[in-house]
Parts: structure tokens; C-alpha cells; sequence
């Protein structure tokens, strides 16, 4: 918060009388003032809380010649980044590099706060962002060593830690969940348009909600102090698989910008008044994105400076996959299900971001963020085959087919402010108040079986078999939730170099509702008289009124048809979570070189949740609270200027989700859940250990080893039913994760002799490599619960964790002059086995392959104004698969194809 | 039960109002439970012991569920009726009994509400006993019934949950979710100290009638135009079936199998069934050995009326059924086709059944006289 209302500059002093190489204990020095410092082993400097303004920066080293750097422009939260050469010769400025970027955009800048901070930070900032081409907070994540994504559900892993392990905020303060069945908001849903930097603990903190164990993932937002600006993008692409769809096929309904909710008709029972057709609809599959970005400042007297950031785009993208699908896969290996499928997919993101800043003076300033997500996606599958090999389309020949739109709205307003009451106190604070709305309207899928199973000529009728087989769902989700965060931090023990030790205290809390609805239209169709025959493509002809008149169906809800009391009464569940924490931490410099912090965080949290059900009309509620103390700390010591050692180790908890403990039955299309009271929190243990070296201010090697211990671990397994439901227990006593992380950031070749602009060659590599280990205790299960699970194995892996992941990529950057440069990037990913699902009953675990992808990003600045990006997605198209192992059967397969992406950036 | 909630965080003492704390409230205590018999649900519990009143209609308006240590008691006569849908069911859990004492000409009888009544009005009965399934494995682990979400199964074969004579199901079948739909009746784990007779299901949506596990036995049973199959019996179920009059259903007229997830799981299905009569429509056959199958000793059984007198997928798609009939574990004498066009798709070379005369539940595709006065055909 420091640097907000000030800037800084940093950079690289190189030799050039010894190759170049990092010249430490050169000055630097602000020309007319008192400010300097001196260059370290890597040759790195910062000169932070510099007033805004414009300087003369003079470099000077014993025997070698004294540069002397006019016009560095120094702008109020901005870091500018001033790398030069320094010889026994003169020095052109021409070979001086000044750049300027938002702080926390820049590499330099996030590299040297990981270098001086006590806690155990990654961070990836917008430039390495736009970089590698990533273009969504999800994926920009991924990039960060340790983690990894899920396919399809857009589920984050960190450490082979998944969802219910990890926490998001967006400057500090929590952000909802857009999924019932998450904890954590989809990431996707985030465009790196509005991120300034995105912060990854993986070490717990004490400001940060103690339901952790992998990692808080912190969205900072983008805010802008200069003077102003106007930016405009423009792009289109493609997926290559889309692309080569005769025709693309969407649901009828849903617009195409993503703004669509209808309910369900008046009278939706006695007479047939849907008005959306089951035919699918054709759409032409080209992606376009559109983005306004500007800024503005104005002065507000002496000290005050008023500053305005705002950016607006949409953007959309189309979709398509084929390939295999299959389910329920016995202990014989046969699937009890088996179809091939096609999946259209076309998805729309609509961002508004909004920031005032407000400098009230040197020591107060004000920050107020307001963003609006609404992001969707329209879903068209359809699967042929086997719908059950002892019931429906037993011998194939089936047709399921099933569209989903789904549509999240998030509105999210925070206010912050920082105090600096003198120069040994300050204070922070922040609110928020988060509105988030998730719905899918209208989701519609339909069931045919041939007529006669050895005759498939014969052709199709509708299923009869379950009355859900063909049906319509309207789903509603609200969560809303205040948050709050106070701290107050005291500095003590002065000397020469500063304070030696910082005591905080905090208090934060958080106040949240969920209200979930959902009603379903069952079509049941009548055993009882012939049915004609369907053709898939025109479903509107059975559908319809008419047939309603003809009996050939009726149209009733989980409660029952026309005429059952409340009938049309929404399946609901409504929750409130409050949690308060109180926190205090101490931090003290021990020797100039060992740092270490203390702190201790104890929270209160209450959950309550009610529910009603068609199986449970009256209704019911369920609640728990708790108390937990959670110690934390770390510890840093530096070995040299270039390298720390730090070691970091904290207990937290785990907390079940609302959804997980009410006895709720929540249907996916293919899949019943079911909540467990009996479920409670799980103890995690987490200790890490870190060394890293910074060779130069650009570059970074460090290895962590990290150990991770959970005391009753929460699992999703399949409990023993006869209807298989999945529902979720404390499945063993442990469960453990041992884990090596290397990351290396290293500039591998410099073309450039001159240094007069750049021209190099650099590489990043991060790798991890974990085990993972928890027991599966059926005795446990049983005696803690109603429940039984015939768990396959005694043991496995952490679901999600994969032993290894890989993230390395190689970056071209040629700068032909101030404003013209190209810059080339090719990143690869990979990630080894990752278990999907525990098995059970004998059968196999499901397990993800392992999978690598490249992707290729090229970023062109022609001039002042216009860039160009180039973007080129998963290079290798990989065959995604997901095998049942044991019975070594392959329940999922299909490629993405190519995606590409051209726009341009016009800068008024 | 309500309560206010006082934060133990002394840096802002927020006070939230109205959350009530209660994990059971369900759980009454014993002894004292009232019936409204125009508001018939609720839970009875241990040392509840209920008997119902003949005279009475009870209006059966959401779950009565009969748990551990209690007793229903239901007199001949007494006629229940289920309004309010998919949550209308009786369910009694495991250690609870339940004694359905109706006679011949005056059964009991358990159906809709409505005034014109159809298949799939209301749920059913559910029995929860401690009998093994393989469903939870092979060493009498419990599992999870599908409807009620109790807990059934365990090593007491011998289990007694009560008895059940002279009881007509009637329109059950309500559909809660995509995946279940309620049988007429539903034997969940149920052991062999528990009575099953005279127990007819009559316009069930789902099933008639089916054995999760479990080693009763059940004797003169009788399923009416099943929705579904109209007698199933899986997951282990170990027992002698005698007496079975079935038509009208909609697919299987008996299903048989192991475990669907693992055909070969075990303790393995074993089925003694005599004097089984048939009558179709159905489209999956006469019986139909699903699932694995299991060992099976069949007697004079009378099947009418299927395109598919003994229906068993190939080899391929179930190999365990396969090599169980292979292997001369399941077994069929004196087997009578009236109307069937083919006698089993079997593509084994075994011959597992043997054609003789057969009487079936009595008195061939007719009625037999044991299920006159206290059942109904239309």
C-alpha cells in the first residue's frame, strides 16, 4: 500500500568491462537529493517511495565513468525500470533502457517483493501475462509452479490440492462461488484485462480465512494514476475443431450476448406452453472480442490526486468436441453405458471494471473497485450408443441429448483505505459487498431408444424408461456476502536500518447467503399407448401440444403431476455462513540477515443450512459452529544477497461445503448427490521449505520442498447404493502430500552487444513433483456416519494431484526502437496421471491421462499506437482421455483442436 | 429451538438472531407419539409402539418412517391412503418391525389418494433389515437404500423385521429423480425371520416388488402391471420365492441378478424359485438373468405371452451371468411356453432349462385360487 501514492524505479546495473555481468555496490542516486542506494550481489537497486516527478538519475561506480540519466519520469504506483550499462568508458544514454509500468505489472518489480518478503509468495503479473498470451485468471495460474487445471470443470489444483482446499480473493477480500458445488468462483470467468497481478499462497497467512490448504489465490485489480489514456482492442479467431463443423449446432433460446433468463411458462402442467424449440438451432462459428481500457487523473489541491480506471470488453468463443463416452464400467470392464458424442460449446464473458482512487494526502488514500462479470455458456451434446446395456437402447442406437445454458453474474464493490497515522502506526482496511447470481434456464434433454433394438431401421421413439429421460430445469442460485478486513500495524525497535520489528493486529469477517431453487419438467411418457415415431432433428412434432392432447405424455415435477399439492414449489436449499477472525502477528528482524513472523489467527464459524425437498417437503435445517486457533509462522534467512532460505508452517482446517452436509439430494443429468451431515472439518498441517537465489533482477532459480498433512480428509466417492450415488465423507484418518517444486527464470542468450535496445532469449521452467498418499477406512465411514463405502483400495493418491507438472517456456523479445518491438513466446504445460475418482465396489479408479500442451503467442507493437497479438492455442491437440484403471477401460476420449486468436490494440 | 448466537470474537461483537440449532430434530424421544390420521407421517421411534385403528383412514401425507425399536402395527382392514407425491412412503429401518396383519378377504391395503389414480401417486414400502447384500462387499458391509437413504444390510441373516401378510400396494412408483423411482415394495437387506405373504402390487410405476440382499423369502406374491419389472431380486439376495402369480408389466416379468457393478460379486445371489407363473406383455422378457445372475434353481415355471421366454445378454456384455449358466449354477426344470416365440437367446451351447408341464402359481397363465378375494387384476 506504501508505494501507492508514490512511485518507484528499479533496474539492473550491468558491467561492461566484465561481460556484462550484474555490477553490484554501484550507487545509485536521485541527482539534488538525499536518495540513493546501492546496487546488490545481482545488481539489482530499488528506490522506492519516490514522489512523483521527474528526475535526473546519476550512476556511479568507483573508477568507472559517472552516468548521468535525465527525464526518468517517476509516476505515483507506477515502477519505472531504468537498466543500463556502467564501464571505465563513457556510456551513451541511448544504451540506457527506461521503461515504465504499473508496478505490479512488471516481472523485475513482483520478483524483488518475493525477494524481500518474509512470507512465501508467487505472484505473475499482467506483462508475464500478456507475455505468454494468457488471456483468463485460470489458465494465468497454471503458469505458476505447482498448479495445475481440470478439464472441463475449470477446477483449480494446487499441490494436488483441489477446490474444497483453496480460497480466492480479489484485493484481499473474499469473492463468491458461482457453482453449488463449489467453494471457489470459476477463474475462467476472469479476464487478465482487469488484472494487475495475481498472488499465489501457498503458505497459509495469517490476514487470509483459515479454510486452507493449498493455496489463497488473490486477483489484484487494475487501477491507473498517470495521466490519461484511452485504449481499444478488437480481435477474432477460432477453433479449428468448430470450424470444420458443417454446421455448428446451439440450443434454441439463449442470445447471443450472454444477457438471457427466462422462467419457466405460467402454466407449464396442464397444457403444453414452452415456447423455446427442442430443434437445435445453427450457429456461424467465428469468435470476436472487443475491449475499451482508460484511464484519467486529476490533482485535488496539494496533496490530493483523484485517479479513474475503467475497462469494458466482451468477448465470445465457439466450441467443439467429439469423442467417446462412456459409464458405469463393471468390475468386468463392461460399460454399462457406451456412446460416442458430439459437443457444441459456445461461451460469452462480458467484463466491466471500474476504480477510483483517491490520494487524500501523502498519508490517506482511498480505493473503491466495482466489477461486473456475466459470463455464460451454452452447451449441445449429443451422444449415440448404449444408454444402458441392460435397459435402454441395450444393444445401441440410443440418442440422448442435452443443452445447457448456464449464466453467472457476479457483481463485486469494494472500498479500501490506508491510514499511516505516523510513521509507526498504520491502518488498513476493506469492505465488500458481492452479489452473485448463477442460473440455467431452460436446460432441455431428451431421451430416444429405437423402437426395435435388432431392427434400428425402424427408427426412434421417446424413452419411457426413468421420467426425468425427457425434461426441461430451471435453476437459480444466489449467493451474497459482506466482508470486512481491519488491521492495524505498529513498528518498533529502531536503528539505522529501519525498524526491526512490526506488530499487527486484525480483525476480518465475512457474512454470506446462499439461496439455491431449482424446478424440473418432466415429460413422462405414457406406457400405456403406442408411441409414433421421433426423428431427433425434429422433436418439435412430438413435443407439442397435440401430443399432450393425444396422452402420449403429461408433464409433471419431482412432486408429481397437475393437481399435486405445490406442486410447482422449487426444490430449495438456503444457507448463511459467518465466520469472524481476530489475528495478530509479530514480525522482527533477529540479524540483518534472519527475519522471522509469528502469528496467530482464531476464527469463529457458524453454518447453517435448510432445505426442502421433494423428498422432504417439510423441510429441514441443519447447522454447526466452531472454533479453531490456527498458529502460523516464517521465517527468512539470507544466506547471501542473491539467496534466502525460508521456512514457513501453519495448521489450518478444511471446511465441508454447504451443499456436502444437507441431506439434499442435488441431481446432475447422469449423476444423483446427496449431502451428508455427518461430515466435518478436516485438520491440515502445512510445512514448506524454500531456497532461492536471484542470479539477476530479472531471473530466479529456487527449489521448495513442502509437506502437507490432513487429519480426516473430505472425499466425493460413490456410497454403497443401488443407485450409486456419490455423496461425501472423512474418508480415512490421513491423508499426505510430499512434494519438490523448482522454478527457474533465467535469461538464456542476449543478441544484443549494445544494449541499446533489447534483444534476447530467455527461459522459464518450474516443475513439482509430489506424492500423495491417504487412506480409504470403510470402518471409519460406518461408525461416523449412516454411511457405506465399499472403497476398492485402502489407500490412493489425492485426488487431482498429479505426480509431476511441467510449465517451461521460452520467450524472443526484439525491441527495434521505443515503440516498435516484436516478442515471441512458446509455452509448453504438462501434467502426469491424476486420479479423477476414487473406485469403489471393485471397480477402478477413474484417472485423467497425462497430458502436454503448446501454445504460441506473438505480441508485435508496429508503433505508438497499434499492437498486434497473435495467439495459438494447444499446438498439439492432445487426445484428452480418462481410463476406469484395473479394468483398464477408456470412459472418456476427445480432442479440443486448435484455437486461434488474432486483435488488435489501438492507443489514442 | 432457537437461539441467539453471541460471537466469541470480542473485536466486533456482531449478534446474529434466528439460527437454530438443531442437527435432529426429528428425534422426539419414545413413548409419546401421536397419529393424526387425516396428517399421517413422521418418524416413530424406539419404544414408540403404534397399532392403527381399522375403522380409520389414514391419509398418508408424507414419510412414516418406523425407526429402531419401534413398532407399527397396521390391523386387517385398514386402508391407507397416500396424497403429496414422491414424498408420501412408509420405510422401516433397520431393528424397527412392522406387523401388517390383514386376511384373505379383508386385506390391507396401501394406495392413492387421488380419485382417479394412476401408476407413480405415491412412493411405497420400504423394509430396511440386517441381512447381507453384496452391495456394500462381500464381508456383510451395510449400504445405502436408494429411496430413503437408510441404512440396510449386515450378517443377521436371520433378521426379523416383522411380518407382512395379506397386503395390497396399490399406484405407487413416484419418481423423485431422474435415477428412482419407488418400488411397490421394496426389501432392503430384509432376513429370514421376517414374513412375506400375500402381498400383491398392483399399478406400480417402478417395480412391483424387489429384493435388495437380503435372505427372506416370499411366498405368494403377486405383481399387477408393473410399470417397470414386476419381481426383482439382486445384490445378493438369498432366499426361496414360491408362488408367484405376475402379468401385465411393462418389461421384465421376473429380473434376476447379481450386482450390477460386479457381476461376480459375492456373497452371490441365490434363488430357489417354485410355482412362478408369468403373463406378459414385457418387452425384456419372461425372466431375465441380468447382472451377473447368480445361482438359481427354477421349478415348474409357466411363462406366457414374451416374445422372449428366458431373456440373458451374450457372453460380451455379461460375462458373469454367462459363466454361471455355463457352469450349471443356474438351472431350469419343468418349464412351460404358451405363447413365446422364443424359449432363450442364450448363445451358450448349454442346455440350462428343461420344457415339462408346469402348473405355475397354480393354475397356469390363470389366476390361481390362492390369490382370490384379497388382490385386484383391473
Amino acid at each position: 500500500m506504501a508505494q501507492e501514492t508514490k512511485g518507484s524505479i528499479v533496474g539492473t546495473i550491468t558491467d561492461k568491462e566484465m561481460n556484462n555481468d550484474p555490477l553490484p555496490f554501484a550507487n545509485v542516486q536521485i541527482e539534488g537529493s538525499t536518495k540513493g542506494t546501492t546496487t546488490d550481489m545481482d545488481g539489482l537497486y530499488e528506490l522506492a517511495s519516490v514522489d512523483p516527478g521527474t528526475y535526473t538519475l546519476v550512476i556511479s561506480f568507483v573508477g568507472y565513468e559517472t552516468l548521468k540519466v535525465p527525464n526518468v519520469k517517476v509516476e505515483a504506483g507506477k515502477v519505472t525500470e531504468l537498466n543500463t550499462g556502467l564501464g571505465a568508458g563513457s556510456v551513451s544514454l541511448d544504451e540506457v533502457v527506461v521503461t515504465t509500468t504499473a508496478r505490479r505489472d512488471s516481472e523485475t518489480a513482483l520478483l524483488l517483493d518475493q525477494k524481500k518478503a518474509v512470507e512465501i509468495k508467487t505472484s505473475i503479473g499482467a506483462q508475464e501475462l500478456s507475455r505468454k498470451g494468457v488471456s483468463d485468471v485460470a489458465t494465468a495460474v497454471t503458469k505458476t509452479t505447482g498448479v495445475s487445471k481440470q478439464e472441463g470443470s475449470g477446477g483449480i489444483y494446487v499441490r494436488g490440492l483441489g477446490d474444497r482446499y483453496n480460497s480466492t480473493t480479489m484485493n484481499g477480500l473474499p469473492l463468491p462461488s458461482n457453482n453449488p458445488s463449489r467453494k471457489n468462483i470459476t477463474l475462467d470467468i476472469f479476464s487478465t484485462d482487469i488484472v494487475e497481478y495475481i498472488g499465489i499462497s501457498k503458505t497459509f497467512e495469517y490476514r487470509n480465512y483459515g479454510d486452507f490448504a493449498g493455496a489463497n489465490i488473490d486477483i489484484s485489480s487494475r487501477n491507473y494514476k498517470g495521466n490519461g489514456f484511452l485504449s481499444f482492442k478488437v480481435g477474432m479467431g477460432g477453433n479449428t475443431n468448430a470450424l470444420a463443423q458443417d454446421k455448428f449446432y446451439l440450443q434454441d433460446g439463449p442470445n447471443k450476448i450472454g444477457f438471457y433468463n427466462p422462467s419457466y411458462p405460467s402454466d407449464p402442467l396442464s397444457a403444453y406452453n414452452f415456447t423455446t424449440s427442442w430443434d437445435r438451432q445453427t450457429s456461424f462459428p467465428i469468435n470476436n472480442s472487443f475491449g475499451l481500457t482508460g484511464g484519467e487523473s486529476f490533482d485535488l489541491g496539494n496533496e490530493g490526486r483523484l485517479s479513474f480506471f475503467g475497462s469494458a470488453s466482451f468477448d465470445n468463443g465457439y466450441k467443439f468436441r467429439e469423442g467417446i463416452a462412456r459409464g458405469a464400467v463393471s468390475t468386468q470392464g463392461i460399460p454399462r453405458k457406451d456412446f460416442t458424442f458430439d459437443s457444441y460449446d459456445y461461451v460469452t464473458n462480458t467484463t466491466l471494471l471500474g476504480n477510483v482512487f483517491y490520494r487524500i494526502n501523502q498519508k490517506n488514500t482511498l480505493n473503491f473497485n466495482s466489477l461486473y462479470i456475466n459470463s455464460t455458456s451454452q452447451e449441445h451434446e449429443e451422444y449415440s450408443g448404449v444408454i444402458d446395456i441392460f435397459d435402454n437402447a441395450p444393444e445401441g442406437g440410443g440418442f440422448v441429448r442435452r443443452s445447457t445454458f448456464d449464466r453467472t453474474s457476479l457483481l463485486v464493490n469494494q472500498l479500501l483505505g490506508d491510514h499511516k497515522l505516523s510513521e509507526k502506526f498504520e491502518i488498513n482496511w476493506g469492505l465488500s459487498y458481492n452479489k452473485m447470481n448463477n442460473v440455467i434456464p431452460d436446460r432441455m434433454q431428451n431421451t430416444l431408444v429405437p423402437i426395435d433394438n435388432d431392427n434400428f431401421d425402424a427408427g426412434l421413439q421417446v424413452s419411457d424408461l426413468a421420467t426425468s429421460d425427457n425434461h426441461r430445469y430451471y435453476q437459480n442460485l444466489n449467493e451474497d456476502e459482506f466482508s470486512a478486513n481491519a488491521e492495524v500495524s505498529y513498528n518498533f525497535s529502531k536503528d539505522e536500518d529501519g525498524y526491526k520489528g512490526k506488530a499487527t493486529f486484525g480483525y476480518s469477517g465475512r457474512y454470506k447467503t446462499v439461496s439455491f431453487e431449482a424446478t424440473q419438467f418432466n415429460f413422462r411418457i405414457n406406457r400405456n399407448i403406442t408411441q409414433p415415431q421421433v426423428f431427433p432433428d425434429r422433436l418439435d412434432d412430438y413435443f407439442n401440444q397435440a401430443s399432450l392432447d393425444a396422452g402420449y405424455f403429461e408433464i409433471v415435477t419431482f412432486r408429481g403431476g397437475e393437481g399435486t399439492p405445490n406442486v410447482l414449489d422449487p426444490q430449495t436449499y438456503d444457507g448463511v455462513q459467518l465466520i469472524q477472525a481476530g489475528f495478530g502477528a509479530l514480525e522482527y528482524k533477529f540479524s540483518p540477515k534472519f527475519t522471522g513472523m509469528f502469528g496467530v489467527r482464531g476464527e469463529y464459524i457458524y453454518q447453517n443450512i435448510e432445505w426442502e425437498t421433494s423428498l422432504d417437503p417439510n423441510g429441514d435445517e441443519n447447522d454447526f459452529d466452531r472454533f479453531e486457533i490456527m498458529p502460523t509462522t516464517s521465517l527468512k534467512y539470507s544466506l547471501t544477497e542473491k539467496q534466502n532460505l525460508r521456512f514457513a508452517a501453519s495448521k489450518t482446517y478444511t471446511l465441508p461445503q454447504f451443499k456436502e452436509r444437507a441431506p439434499f439430494q442435488y441431481e446432475e443429468v447422469t449423476q444423483v448427490y446427496f449431502g451428508n451431515p455427518d461430515l466435518y472439518p478436516s485438520t491440515d498441517y502445512n510445512v514448506d521449505l524454500k531456497w532461492e537465489l536471484f542470479p539477476t533482477g530479472e531471473e530466479l532459480i529456487s527449489v521448495t520442498g513442502f509437506g502437507k498433512y490432513i487429519q480426516n480428509p473430505i472425499n466425493e466417492v460413490t456410497v454403497a447404493s443401488a443407485t450409486n450415488d456419490i455423496s461425501y465423507v472423512n474418508t480415512g484418518e490421513k491423508a499426505i502430500g510430499i512434494g519438490g517444486e523448482l522454478e527457474v527464470r533465467k535469461n538464456i542468450f542476449n543478441f544484443s552487444k549494445d544494449e541499446l535496445l533489447k534483444n534476447n532469449l530467455s527461459f522459464g521452467f518450474n516443475a513439482s513433483y509430489m506424492y500423495t498418499n491417504q487412506d480409504f477406512d470403510r470402518e471409519k465411514v460406518v461408525e461416523e456416519t449412516d454411511l457405506s463405502v465399499g472403497f476398492t483400495n485402502d489407500e490412493g493418491r489425492l485426488t487431482g494431484a498429479s505426480d509431476l507438472l511441467i510449465n517451461a517456456d521460452i520467450s524472443f523479445l526484439k525491441e527495434f526502437s521505443e515503440d516498435r518491438n516484436v516478442q515471441a513466446t512458446v509455452a509448453y504445460n504438462y501434467f502426469s496421471d491424476r486420479l479423477y475418482a476414487i473406485g469403489t465396489n471393485n471397480r477402478g479408479n477413474l484417472v485423467d491421462q497425462a497430458v502436454g500442451t503448446l501454445d504460441f503467442n506473438l505480441n508485435t507493437q508496429l508503433n505508438k499506437n497499434i499492437g498486434i497479438s497473435l495467439k495459438a492455442r494447444n499446438l498439439l491437440d492432445p487426445t484428452i482421455e480418462r481410463i476406469q484403471d484395473t479394468q483398464n477401460v477408456v470412459v472418456e476420449s476427445y480432442k479440443k483442436g486448435l484455437n486461434f486468436d488474432l486483435s488488435l490494440t489501438y492507443n489514442f | 429451538m432457537r437461539k441467539l448466537f453471541l460471537s466469541m470474537m470480542a473485536v466486533a461483537a456482531l449478534v446474529l438472531s434466528s439460527c437454530s440449532s438443531d442437527d435432529d430434530n426429528s428425534d422426539n424421544g419414545g413413548g409419546d407419539v401421536v397419529i393424526d390420521p387425516n396428517d399421517f407421517r413422521g418418524d416413530l421411534n424406539d419404544g414408540d409402539n403404534v397399532t392403527l385403528d381399522p375403522t380409520l383412514t389414514y391419509n398418508l401425507t408424507g414419510a412414516l418412517v418406523v425407526n429402531a425399536g419401534a413398532t407399527l402395527t397396521i390391523p386387517q382392514g385398514t386402508r391407507i391412503v397416500a396424497s403429496g407425491g414422491t414424498s408420501s412412503y412408509i420405510a422401516v429401518a433397520q431393528d424397527g418391525k412392522i406387523y401388517v396383519n390383514g386376511t384373505a378377504s379383508d386385506p390391507v391395503v396401501m394406495t392413492s389418494a387421488k380419485t382417479s389414480p394412476a401408476a407413480g401417486d405415491w412412493g411405497g414400502l420400504v423394509i430396511c433389515g440386517r441381512a447381507n447384500t453384496n452391495k456394500g462387499g462381500s464381508g456383510g458391509q451395510t449400504a445405502t437404500a436408494e429411496v430413503s437413504d437408510l441404512t440396510y444390510g449386515g450378517t443377521k441373516n436371520d433378521d426379523n423385521s416383522g411380518v407382512v401378510k395379506y397386503l395390497r400396494i396399490e399406484y405407487t412408483g413416484a419418481t423423485f429423480n431422474g435415477e428412482k423411482e419407488f418400488n411397490g415394495l421394496s426389501l432392503f437387506g430384509v432376513g429370514s425371520g421376517t414374513t412375506i405373504e400375500y402381498v400383491q402390487s398392483f399399478e406400480g410405476g417402478d417395480d412391483g416388488i424387489e429384493f435388495f440382499g437380503g435372505a427372506v423369502n416370499g411366498k405368494y406374491l403377486v405383481s399387477t402391471n408393473s410399470g417397470d419389472d414386476s419381481i426383482d431380486f439382486a445384490d445378493g439376495w438369498s432366499g426361496t420365492g414360491e408362488n408367484w402369480y405376475i402379468s401385465g408389466g411393462a418389461k421384465a416379468g421376473i429380473e434376476g441378478s447379481n450386482n450390477g457393478d460386479d457381476g461376480a460379486a459375492t456373497p452371490t445371489t441365490t434363488a430357489t424359485l417354485k410355482n412362478i407363473t408369468v403373463v406378459g406383455p414385457g418387452s425384456e422378457g419372461g425372466i431375465f438373468i441380468k447382472e451377473g445372475g447368480g445361482k438359481w434353481t427354477v421349478d415348474n415355471f409357466f411363462i406366457s405371452g414374451f416374445e422372449t421366454g428366458i431373456n440373458i445378454k451374450n457372453a460380451t456384455d455379461d460375462p458373469a451371468a454367462n459363466a454361471f449358466v455355463a457352469a450349471g449354477d443356474i438351472t431350469f426344470t419343468n418349464v412351460a411356453f404358451d405363447n413365446v416365440a422364443t424359449q432363450s437367446n442364450y448363445e451358450g451351447t448349454e442346455s440350462f432349462f428343461t420344457v415339462g408341464t408346469a402348473t405355475g402359481a397354480g393354475a397356469g397363465a390363470d389366476v390361481p385360487s390362492w390369490a382370490n378375494g384379497w388382490t385386484r387384476f383391473e
